[in-house]
């Protein structure tokens, strides 16, 4: 059991979701979801900076054990798909070099001929990079989503919903302490 | 909410609005250069008209004017919607005054001013290859213009 201060809001798993869910969408979309990717990322670090702190908060041992395991699990599982994800690009930057490398080696003579193969070669590498951005994006939020989901850090949005809305029961005792 | 938290909350939505100024300064002068490639278009053209085989220079300008309109474009494609969804600021409404909605709030604005610097640093470099381009182009053409 975590024992959060009595004036702190509980960031658990639906409160992160909520968070993803608000901002999914609308995020400023960069180049190729870039940003959006930026966006996410934030939002899984401070899950993760979160559950450190849940660790020292919780009250048992037993609960702070399994806390310890699940936050372990949780932060080298989201590393590894940061660093995965962050080398992409500078992957399909190396596979570009190399066709520019091969292609220039045997560049035909004629002018006209030159120029379309530049050409090309340009828009050719155009698309390599957008289809690995694009295989970056899918990659971090399906890898963030099966990290979560494996963990036991996911909830429904049905579940987001509740979360955020307080209780009959909580709502009438408020009412009852007002009084 | 506290006067830290509202000091908080300020300061960032302080940050998003010089990210959107900033991002719509680079636009505008983004679209300034794409209307500078439009200047060098009639250049190349009036000289590919006259030549009967495809010049180095020329091809080389005409290159150039390619890949600063595929830039500019680039630059200006970056659509900015700063804020949470529509729908969970309604929900958040509904819900009243509480900790945790204004906790989400403050989260969903660090995350987006996060994103939209990481925007900002991609549209401020595609800017400045679009000028590089923009500029090799024009002279490219005018050197063509001259021979």
């Amino acid at each position: 059991m975590v024992d959060y201060p009595e004036d702190e809001v509980v960031k658990d798993a639906a409160y992160f979701d909520e968070l993803r869910r608000a901002v999914s969408g609308t995020q400023p979309i960069a180049l190729f979801g870039t940003s959006g990717l930026a966006v996410r990322k934030s939002i899984e670090c401070a899950q993760d900076l979160e559950l450190s702190k849940q660790i020292e908060l919780a009250t048992d041992p037993d609960s702070r054990e399994r806390l310890r395991t699940v936050y372990f699990r949780y932060h080298i599982s989201t590393t590894i798909l940061s660093y995965v994800t962050e080398a992409l690009p500078w992957l399909s930057v190396l596979i570009i070099i190399i066709l520019v490398n091969n292609v220039t080696k045997s560049l035909p003579k004629s002018t006209a001929h030159r120029y379309e193969v530049i050409t090309a070669l340009l828009i050719g590498s155009a698309a390599i990079f957008l289809i690995v951005k694009f295989i970056q994006v899918i990659l971090w939020r399906l890898g963030s989503f099966t990290i979560r989901y494996l963990n036991g850090m996911y909830t429904r949005p049905g579940a987001v919903i509740r979360a955020s809305v307080p209780s009959h029961r909580e709502t009438n005792n408020q009412d009852l302490q007002a009084a | 909410m506290t006067v830290h938290e509202d000091r908080l909350h300020a300061e960032v939505d302080r940050e998003l609005d010089e990210i959107r100024r900033s991002c719509d300064g680079l636009a505008t002068r983004s679209g300034l250069l794409i209307t500078a490639t439009g200047i060098a278009v009639p250049i190349v053209a009036a000289r590919l008209a006259t030549v009967h085989s495809l010049q180095p220079v020329l091809a080389d300008a005409l290159l150039a004017l390619g890949i600063a309109t595929v830039l500019g474009i680039l630059t200006l494609v970056p659509s900015l919607t700063i804020g949470p969804r529509a729908p969970f600021l309604q929900l958040w409404m509904a819900i009243g005054s509480s900790p945790r909605t204004s906790s989400l709030l403050y989260e969903a604005k660090v995350a987006l001013v996060k994103g939209g610097t990481l925007r900002h640093a991609v549209m401020e470099t595609l800017f400045i290859f679009q000028t590089l381009a923009t500029i090799a182009a024009l002279a490219l053409g005018l050197w063509s213009a001259r021979r």
